[in-house]
């Protein structure tokens, strides 16, 4: 493994870890203040700060060493953990972000002086009556004279000429070894009293050593620490013809002296957390080595896949261990792999070969007299399994987008000054990465908007009878095969007369137009429309809802807003589950053949020509249970020959559009309804208006998939203006 | 004698790519591993190390200084470097 990928997985592991101390914080702000909580922000920041120390992230890993410390005094007890504290915390923890950003080459590393000086102010003034004020207790400092200092937690360390530090694994070692220059155990035998000192033995394990996390390294933590090796245990290293290179045989017996806590220690080897085993109590036994699985393809055929480079085996603990309960039990809750995005996306991509081969096979079938068989439909429900399965393992949990928004509330409150609760449910409803990965501007502008527009200053919030705080709710969910998310906010509702007028102002709609409230209301998403007095850097420009429509257009899903004067505005996002199949229904029109998403699908009819209605010369509607529905020929908007002209020889599929409501599209005849693998024709071909990519067939044939929204807007405009013309 | 030497940088890496020559080296003698080169040394090769001491011949280490330190770290120096086999 590369030193990037390590780096990489560490970055990975950055997220993980902001996202953890965030939750943990929220939680505390919300009264959860128990050791499990404040313990998970602690280890958030904790892993940060290993990582950052072993790669050289100077700035980061000394903003992060002064965050911990404060952490650690209020695991401890002596920092109580009150209300402007907690704030403290989330604003060091938003620092913390943009220093990982930082150290990822995404932005400046942040001025953290001030913040790095209230930190330690608090934990100082809280921690004045403690008997150990000192953050780290770092026995002996001076004993390594000779030593190159570890990278120090001083807040200057930013400016030290060793930021530039080769960030890799050589780097991490070369420290290792000027570390070590001019220590011994010798040296410390003048303190050899034994008394007062306490045993500590660690055996790291496989996972110890790989991604960068070397053992090695940590054992000198130990010794800066006041650590003395005592023992190392080799008894379990086997013959070199037994040997396993990825299995830790060694283990180590540390001694420390009494002014050295626990929790010191623990901290150390928390970087590696469950990867090796570690106890502490005096003449306790070494833990036990961890061997390695048997190989897949010999014995066991339910063994995880071989480890690859790209790889991260999840931790697996030996039953037989006496490890400390909390590892045992946080392995069990973490039984996961880190897996390089590309590999997935070429299984993604194979699925999709699978789906179309198998619809070759049905219609190779039916075209040889063979119309229905078991083993058909066995492979049909097994090849949607793997797909189900494969889309499953991209699919993420939304949260890792609604976890961003408390930061960018803090920013809000403090550019205008409105305190706004938050309100989330759903945020385990999962979805394509690539989704989630692509939510997360619309999203913050949608959340920017509710804020700045939406939710009213406090006094008028309080004069209209409402909380002076407002609320934004977000909230995710499953419904059928798409995922609803919706941004609602408590403020005052979208003021339908003002957008109106501005509309007409800006010409985007006639003076003397008659709009109904849900049009008015998807005026806001018009190119260049906004109704903020003055422009702010939070919203204003109008330059941000046909951005966020368009994005959310752009990932096949649609966006709907419901509002009431005074009570507040909803914004709701239907998206789909992926981007790379879906559910179509395949139709004749001429000598083509088209996919209509079936999401955009209502109901499909053959009407009787009473129900039919001319209306103009171009267009004609019908009505379906008294409603009228304009009647688009599909034939005409893709250019196809040959196809049925009169509604009522054909089929009429009744559509739902975002935009221009419902459209009833002619065909010749629905041939099918499956499962569709979307190519892009941008990728392909280019962009086509009306068309939203193209599929294989089972003949083999490439049908076009239709933009429903886009066709039914572009041909109702087309015929309202021939209707103008002829008029 | 057979004689394997060392890269600059002993990672886990490292140690998978040498031990097919230390197993091969088996019955042939006592082995040297020259480990003079050594400048970074991580737990698994420190542990094949160990292997090729306890291993039927035994071996003899030529260290470097940050072998030298490094095992005296972690405890091993006795294991490695002093007299026969350990």
């Amino acid at each position: 493994m590369t030193s990037e990928e390590i780096q990489a997985i560490f970055f990975a592991e950055c997220e993980e870890s902001l996202a953890a101390a965030e939750t943990g914080l929220a939680a505390c702000q919300q009264g959860t203040q128990d050791e499990d909580t404040v313990n998970a922000v602690f280890r958030g920041v904790h892993s940060i700060k290993g990582g950052a120390g072993a790669f050289g992230f100077i700035a980061l890993q000394a903003f992060t060493h002064t965050f911990e410390t404060l952490l650690s005094d209020v695991r401890d007890g002596t920092v109580p953990l009150t209300e402007p504290l907690i704030e403290l915390l989330l604003r060091a923890l938003d620092t913390l972000s943009d220093h990982v950003a930082a150290a990822q080459g995404a932005g400046e590393t942040p001025e953290d002086t001030a913040l790095l000086a209230e930190l330690t102010a608090a934990q100082a003034a809280n921690a004045g009556g403690a008997a150990a004020p000192a953050p780290e207790p770092k026995a002996k400092p001076a004993k390594s004279a000779k030593a190159k200092p570890a990278p120090e937690p001083a807040p200057e360390a930013q400016d030290a000429p060793d930021a530039e530090l080769d960030i890799d694994l050589d780097a991490m070692l070369d420290d290792l070894a000027g570390a070590m220059g001019g220590s011994s155990p010798e040296a410390d035998s003048e303190d050899d009293d034994a008394e007062g000192r306490w045993e500590m033995r660690v055996r790291p394990h496989a996972g110890a050593m790989r991604n960068g996390s070397e053992p090695v390294l940590m054992l000198r933590e130990a010794i800066e620490l006041g650590g003395r090796c005592e023992l190392c245990d080799i008894s379990e290293v086997p013959p070199l013809d037994k040997i396993d290179p990825e299995t830790g045989y060694l283990g180590w017996h540390f001694s420390f002296p009494a002014d050295v806590t626990e929790t010191a220690v623990r901290d150390i080897f928390d970087f590696i957390g469950d990867e090796c085993d570690l106890v502490i109590g005096r003449g306790l036994a070494m833990p036990p080595v961890q061997l390695p699985e048997p190989k897949p393809g010999n014995v066991a055929p339910a063994a995880p896949a071989p480890t690859s480079a790209a790889v991260q085996e999840p931790p697996r603990q030996a039953p037989s261990a006496a490890p400390p309960a909390a590892p045992a039990a946080a392995a069990a809750a973490n039984q996961t792999i880190r897996i390089e995005l590309g590999k997935l996306d070429r299984l993604i991509d194979a699925v999709g070969e699978l789906v179309i081969a198998q619809a070759m096979m049905a219609q190779r079938l039916v075209s040889e007299g063979v119309a229905a068989t078991e083993e058909l439909t066995i492979l049909e429900s097994l090849t949607r399994d793997i797909q189900e399965s494969a889309m499953s393992i991209r699919a993420q949990p939304i949260g890792s987008v609604f976890s961003r928004v408390p930061r960018i509330l803090r920013e809000l409150t403090q550019s205008t000054g409105k305190h706004v609760r938050l309100d989330v449910s759903g945020e385990s409803t999962e979805l394509d990465k690539t989704v989630i990965e692509r939510l997360g501007e619309p999203l913050t502008h949608l959340i920017r908007n509710a804020v700045d527009h939406g939710i009213e200053e406090s006094d008028q919030r309080v004069a209209a009878g409402k909380s002076p705080e407002g609320t934004l709710t977000l909230s995710a969910e499953h419904r059928s095969s798409r995922i609803v998310i919706r941004i609602a906010d408590d403020g005052r509702g979208i003021d339908r007369e003002r957008v109106l007028a501005k509309a007409i102002e800006k010409g985007l709609v006639p003076a003397d137009v008659q709009l109904s409230k849900e049009e008015i209301d998807q005026l806001i998403f018009a190119p260049g429309f906004s109704t903020a007095q003055t422009i702010s850097n939070i919203s204003g420009r109008g330059v941000g809802m046909d951005v966020v429509r368009q994005n959310v257009k752009d990932l096949g899903g649609r966006i709907t807003i419901e509002s009431e004067p005074g009570k507040g505005t909803a914004f709701i996002l239907t998206m789909p589950l992926t981007l790379a199949i879906s559910d179509g229904m395949v139709v004749n029109v001429g000598d083509q053949t088209l996919v209509i998403p079936l999401a955009n699908v209502v109901e499909s009819l053959r009407p009787d020509i009473e129900q039919v209605k001319g209306l103009g010369t171009q267009r004609a509607m019908i009505n379906v249970r008294g409603r009228f529905i304009p009647i688009i020929p599909l034939h005409a908007s893709v250019g196809a020959e040959g196809a049925t002209e009169a509604p009522d020889h054909g089929v009429l599929i009744v559509v739902e559009t975002e935009g221009a409501g419902r459209a009833a599209l002619l065909v010749d005849a629905i041939r099918d309804q499956r499962q569709v693998v979307i190519k892009s024709l941008d990728t392909h071909y280019r962009s086509v208006e009306g068309v939203a990519g193209a599929t294989i067939l089972g003949d083999g044939r490439v049908a076009l998939i239709i933009d429903v929204d886009g066709l039914v807007a572009r041909s109702l405009s087309a015929a309202a203006g021939q209707a103008q013309e002829a008029a | 004698m057979p004689t394997i030497t060392l890269p600059s940088r002993c990672d886990r890496a490292a140690a998978e790519a040498v031990l097919p020559s230390m197993i091969a080296s088996l019955g042939s003698g006592p082995l040297q591993i020259d480990a003079r080169e050594c400048t970074q040394i991580g737990q698994a090769m420190l542990q094949l190390l160990v292997s090729a001491r306890r291993s039927q011949g035994g071996a003899t280490i030529l260290p470097s200084p940050v072998l030298q330190d490094i095992a005296r770290l972690a405890g091993l120096e006795a294991d490695l470097f002093d007299g026969g086999a350990a």
